[in-house]
């Protein structure tokens, strides 16, 4: 193919809507597909990079963490574009759906590339799991919310910052599935994860959670 | 739905959605539309540059071709292991608890 070609293909593809991209990128052949992917990451890469670099700022190589993330985000997101619903809508709103699916995949790669950086002897797969299926359906009946004055924001920073760091990751792995104010057990993959990470049970994991989740609540409504 | 916090310093019972807070102020990636709108409310939508060396996803190719030799290990695995279990087994037909401990191996083999 020439390079001709090559620049008009690469062309068309920067002007297809997200919909259309994605729907590309569940159906074209083999062959098409890398472009299709590249066009797809760098559309998105910036927004994950961007959330992941704060998500990653607080830990010792931060920097090498959130690349590392932005590359496991779209590795599994392109093996999972296949349960992706493409819905109708405006156009604005379906790029947010991507970034909430890929949100959902970053969050479950930085809790898994966090725990290998701190147990690299650690066993981090679990095969006895399901693979997650990042199923966007609840989030497409999230009620709005009303705004959260930004004192509580900044209590939270303190109070996260005053965690030690399993307690840290512990509380991240409880609300990356909706958790941490809930009497519902993290999944399978997730507790295996941790109890892997740090050597220890799923009991002592649910105790250092709840007494995380007292600490923050302490701090955020003593102020 | 939660109670949330206002502005008014005499209220005495404020509830937070920790969660919610999380995934939208940096901690963890916003999960659903809503989140990405209070994400973006406060932090912008700007897209920021990515660094050089992330341009281009090269690392792509290495995980396409990770994936393409993982499949045919997984599809050449499955039939040979299924000859051999066969012909060790008396008759054609594989006991049940068999063929599950095949396929567990198989996907801890695919991850």
């Amino acid at each position: 193919m020439n390079t001709m070609s090559t620049l008009s293909i690469a062309k068309s593809l920067r002007g297809l809507s997200d919909r259309d991209l994605v729907l590309g990128l569940k159906s074209v052949g083999e062959t098409d597909l890398p472009r299709y992917q590249v066009e797809f990451y760098r559309r998105f890469a910036p927004y994950i990079y961007k959330v992941g670099s704060q998500c990653c700022q607080i830990y010792p190589d931060g920097n090498e963490l959130a690349r590392d993330l932005v590359q496991e985000t779209f590795i599994k997101a392109f093996i999972a574009i296949d349960k992706f619903m493409v819905t109708v809508g405006e156009d604005a709103v379906f790029k947010k759906h991507i970034k909430g699916w890929l949100g959902k995949i970053a969050n479950r790669q930085f809790l898994k590339l966090y725990a290998e950086r701190k147990n690299a002897n650690a066993e981090t797969e679990c095969t006895e799991a399901e693979e997650p299926s990042y199923d966007q359906f609840s989030s497409y009946f999230d009620p709005p919310r009303e705004e959260i004055p930004s004192i509580y924001v900044t209590l939270l920073r303190e109070a996260m910052s005053q965690l030690k760091d399993i307690d840290q990751h512990i509380v991240n792995a409880y609300a990356a599935e909706g958790c941490l104010e809930s009497t519902r057990h993290i999944s399978d993959r997730a507790m295996h994860l941790l109890c892997e990470t740090y050597q220890t049970t799923s009991e002592n994991i649910r105790k250092r959670k709840n007494r995380a989740l007292t600490k923050i609540k302490a701090h955020c409504l003593k102020n | 739905m939660k109670t949330v916090a206002t502005n008014n310093s005499n209220s005495k019972d404020p509830q937070v959605d920790l969660e919610f807070l999380l995934r939208t102020n940096g901690f963890l990636f916003p999960e659903t539309v809503n989140e990405v709108n209070a994400y973006e409310r406060t932090f912008g939508d700007t897209d920021i540059i990515l660094p050089d060396d992330m341009q281009e996803p090269s690392f792509l190719k290495e995980a396409r071709s990770r994936v393409t030799r993982e499949r045919d290990n997984i599809i050449s695995l499955r039939a040979d292991n299924f000859s051999l279990a066969a012909r060790a087994e008396k008759g054609n037909e594989l006991p049940e608890h068999i063929k599950q401990q095949m396929e567990k191996d198989l996907a801890k083999l695919k991850r």
